[in-house]
Formats: structure tokens, sequence, C-alpha cells
């Protein structure tokens, strides 16, 4: 699926809430490190949300607002200093820090794709950095390259072309792929992306969007990206949580998070994306478009109806 | 606990101590001498004494004392593997013996003086890149060397790679910790296994961490290029270094002291 154009509505809201198993729940959780020689730096603090199994969250906020450092703790790779996180039925709290073999075991099923992924990749052909997580997880050699094949047609490159190739020989666009299908082949419950989509090109944004939707709607999986792309928010996401200075200040849905408007959004360190400032503009010039509006499609239905009515 | 927290090394802490205010080659020739003397040392009061100055150095820098001793813990498997070498195997007067392994009164006495320079020498060290931003320790060094032209040292080449290199640990650690959380995200496993498990396990670091540094040094000296930089000819500073009176009494102090020490005791 790469119609590269805008991508479908979102499921139906009913959907994620008919399971409503909870897969990640944060309770006042918190983090501080100390660099070295600086004064110690709270980079979350008090931050509670739930995230429900085959929801699509979009984490965004300003740089530095503590975005990377709260998905980091999904996958047990950073501990909690304070309150408590819970993730597919594993608990890490600051006394508890989960043990490395079960926090080895849960970055298996939590899928976490770091930014520029590229800067990664080390082994000699594609296929076989992409085997790298499969083999950690202890598969044996045909069914590792079976997920290979899998992840790699997943994301639109052909096995049989380019899993010889040398991961160095491949564009940049190319390169990121590749990386997500070293996550995608061990084929994680939740999938977790930080800024997949910085530093590509508009096409290679909507493939890889499509590529990650097509991931999600198989079998329900969860994904949370974190972004400060409003396009892939826009185009992702059914779910935002904001983070301003390390604390949560928004949990809702899309729609409910552009009707605050854009002033609150840019208090928030977001620019709203293009759309919403249409609609905002629409608005003050008296047509009745509803606030909130994440699509170009429904917008322009919205303004053939009321043209119709005027007519 | 994540790398940058741990390395100080090459880290420089802003301040306006006194430490700080040195001119760059009064600290440089400072830790010269620190080094120098420190081999000439033999005698516990020898190593006290050192002790004694640079607890004054630290003190009169104002530099956080738990930062300094962090910066030190790299170095603690150097320090394990010299004292256990020392210990085993220097022959001498035997205190205990188990098997074929000895332990010796000269083994310990050696091993306690190696742990002690090897720790005086790295803290001495970080002293001088801890209060010195690299910008004054390259331009420092650079005139520190630039007599050394005329038989054809390159002394502004040599200072501004030495920059560099300094410029880059932080990004270096970084990147280190980002890819190692990367591999980790995909099941690698740093901390089981024997030495030889482990240092396989490092590869899918190490590759990416030299492709990226080898990177980043194209993109620097291309960076270099474009701007039209050709060395240190002709080239003037927007803060020549002023050599005070606070600096030669520093250093006029400092090799009476240490001189004295490495002397006499």
């Amino acid at each position: 699926m790469r119609d590269g154009g805008e991508v479908p509505s979102p499921a139906r809201p009913g959907e994620a809430a008919a399971s409503r198993q909870v897969v990640v729940r944060a309770s006042g959780l918190g983090h501080r490190y100390q660099p070295a020689g600086m004064p110690p730096v709270t980079a979350l603090a008090d931050v509670s949300f739930s995230v429900y199994a085959g929801e699509r969250v979009a984490i965004v906020g300003a740089t530095g607002s503590g975005k990377s450092t709260l998905v980091q703790h999904f996958n047990g790779l950073l501990t909690p200093s304070s309150g408590r996180l819970e993730v597919l039925g594993e608990e890490m709290t600051p006394e508890r820090p989960l043990p490395a073999a079960r926090a080895r075991a849960l970055r298996f099923r939590v899928g976490l794709v770091f930014q520029s992924p590229e800067d990664q990749l080390f082994e000699e052909t594609v296929a076989a950095d992409v085997a790298f997580g499969p083999k950690n997880q202890g598969f044996p050699p045909s069914q590792v390259q079976e997920r290979v094949d899998w992840a790699l047609r997943q994301v639109g490159l052909a096995p049989e072309v380019f899993g010889r190739r040398s991961p160095w020989a491949l564009s940049g666009g190319e390169q990121r792929r590749v990386a997500l299908a070293g996550v995608l082949a061990m084929q994680p419950e939740i999938l977790v992306l930080d800024e997949p989509t910085v530093g590509l090109d508009p096409a290679g944004r909507d493939t890889l969007i499509a590529e990650i939707r097509q991931y999600q709607a198989e079998g329900g999986r969860t994904v949370a990206v974190v972004t400060h792309d409003m396009e892939l928010m826009m185009a992702l996401a059914e779910r935002v949580l904001v983070l301003a200075r390390g604390r949560l200040v928004f949990d809702g849905s899309l729609s409910q998070l552009l009707a605050r408007g854009e002033e609150q959004l840019r208090l928030w360190g977001l620019v709203p994306p293009p759309l919403v400032r249409l609609v905002a503009r629409l608005r003050a010039a008296g047509w009745p478009v509803d606030e909130g509006c994440s699509r170009v499609q429904e917008v322009a239905r919205q303004l053939r109806e009321a043209t119709r009515r005027w007519r | 606990m994540a790398l940058t927290e741990r390395i100080l090394l090459g880290q420089y802490v802003a301040g306006h101590s006194f430490w700080h205010r040195l001119d760059p080659r009064a600290k440089i020739l400072w830790t010269i001498l620190w080094m120098g003397t420190l081999f000439a040392v033999s005698t516990v009061w020898g190593y006290m004494a050192f002790v004694g100055v640079l607890l004054l150095v630290v003190a009169i820098s104002r530099l956080p004392v738990g930062a300094l001793l962090r910066g030190v813990r790299p170095l603690l498997y150097l320090i394990v593997f010299t004292v256990a070498f020392n210990v085993l195997f220097t022959p001498g007067v035997v205190l205990w013996r188990w098997g074929f392994l000895t332990v010796t009164r000269e083994g310990l006495v050696t091993a306690a003086q190696v742990t002690a320079r090897l720790l005086l020498l790295l803290t001495g060290a970080s002293v001088l890149t801890l209060t010195t931003s690299p910008l004054a320790l390259a331009d420092g060094l650079e005139a520190l060397l630039r007599p050394g032209q005329r038989w054809g040292l390159p002394a502004h080449e040599m200072a501004m790679m030495m920059s560099i290199a300094l410029r880059f640990i932080p990004t270096l650690l970084e990147e280190t910790e980002k890819i190692m959380k990367a591999q980790k995200a995909r099941g690698a496993d740093f901390e089981s296994g024997n030495l030889l498990t482990r240092a396989r396990s490092l590869i899918p670091v190490l590759i990416p961490l030299f492709v990226n540094a080898f990177r980043r040094a194209d993109d620097l000296a291309l960076a270099m290029e474009a701007r039209a930089y050709r060395g240190g000819q002709g080239r003037t500073h927007w803060r020549e270094l002023q050599w005070g009176w606070a600096d030669s009494a520093t250093l006029l102090a400092s090799v009476v002291l240490l001189l004295g020490v490495a002397w006499y005791l």
C-alpha cells in the first residue's frame, strides 16, 4: 500500500475502545538524571496516562520536552526515577527496576525505532542487519530468514534485490527503511518510533507512514510515534499526548487537540499544521467549519455543504 | 547510568575562579610539571604532599570533588589490572603463597605506588581540561609550540587537531550511548557472557561508531574547506593570550613546591 496521498480515515472509534486492554500505563512517572559537572535535570515529572491495545498514539512536544526520554522507558532502556510504569504486564518502579533478562524479553515485544536509525546499521548485508533482532530472539535460521524477508517486504524493499546489498550502498531513505525492518522483524506488539520522518523527503515520508499504518493494522498492533512533525501526527495518530517541559499537558483525541486552537498549540511549542490554520481563518471569516477537523476532505465536504445551503 | 554522566575527561566546567582565569599556557606548563615531578616521587610523604597540592588546586578552582572522582571511574579496570599484576608477579619477600600465586611485600608496595601515580596523574590532568575551555587550551598549546615552527613543527595544525579531538569526545560518547541503546532495543546483550562474548557483542556498536566518525570527519573537512580554512598562517586572534604576574607567581610557586617535594620527600 503506497498511494502517497491521504491515508485512509482512522479506525472506528469503538474498535479500540471495545477491547480496552491497557498495554502501557504510567502513573506519576518521573525521570531525573545528572550530567557530569552539571546540576540534575528533570526530564519528566508526574506523567500519567494509559495506552490501549491497537491505538495509534502520537507523543508530541517541543525539543527537550521529554518525548524521547518517555518512550525509552517503554522497553526498559530507562527506569523511572519516580512513579510507576507498566508495559505489557511488566512493572517498573525506581525501587524495583526490571531485571536484565525480563527487560531484554520486553524489548522484543516493544520495538523501539530510534531517531535516525540508519546510524545503527552495522552488518555487511541488509539481510544480515535485519536478522540481528530475530537472531537475538533465538529463532532458528529458517525462521529468521522468513522474518527478514517478511520485514523487508513490509518496508517495500524486495529481499531478493536488497537483501545482499551493503547497507552503505543504499540511499538515506532506503537505509531508514532497512533500520525500520530491523525492528519490524521482531514483530513487536507495540511499535514505538522516535522522529521517524526527520530528514526524509515528502514522498519518503508518505511511504513510511503507509508502512507504519500497514504494520499497525495487521493484528491490531499498537503504535506510538514521537514527533514534532505535525503532518505525521495528523496522518497517523488518533490520539495525542502533548509534553511540555517534561509534563503531560494534553491527553486526548486528535480532533480534541486541534480544537484547542492555534494559540494554545503555540504555547505548547507546537506549530499548528496549515490545515488547522486554514480552519481557524475560515471560522474567523464566518464559515461553518468544525473546529478540530483533521482531514482536508472533511473540510472540503463541510465547505461544499455550506455553499450549497447558501445557494 | 549513562556514559555521559560517567566520563569527565575532556569536559570543560565553566567558572570564574582564580584557576579558571590563569593563562592556558601557565596551566599547560603546570600540568607538564605535575606529571614530570609525580614520577620522581617515591615515598608515602611525597604522595601525601601531592594529594595536598591537588586538593589545594581543586579548592582554588572550586571544582566539584565528586565530579572529579567520577572521572576516575573509567580507569578502574586499568588500576585493578595493574594492581593484580604487580601484586602477583613482583619478586621479593614472600608474604603469602597459594599454589602458583605468591604475594610479596615488594609487590604490594609497587601496586600501591602505581595506583597512587595513576590516580594523581589523571586527576591532575583533568584539572586542566576541567578549568580551561577547549579554545583556550588550543590557543595555549599553539603558543607554546610556536617556537618549534622554526624546525618544521606544525604548531597550529597540532593545536587544531587536539581541539577537534577534545571537541568530539562528548559527541562520540553521546553517539556511543545512542547506538548501544538502539542495539539493546534489538536484543543486544552487553552485560552477560565471558570476556570474549562481551567483546564480540561490541561489534554492532563499534562499526556504526567508526562509520559515523569517518563521515563526520569528512563533513568537517568539507565545511572547513568551504570556509577557505588555511591553517594558522597570518591568522589573528580575537582574544590575545596575556601572561600576567599571577601566572608567573603560580607557576613559580608550583615549581618550587613540586620540585621540592620530588627532591626532598
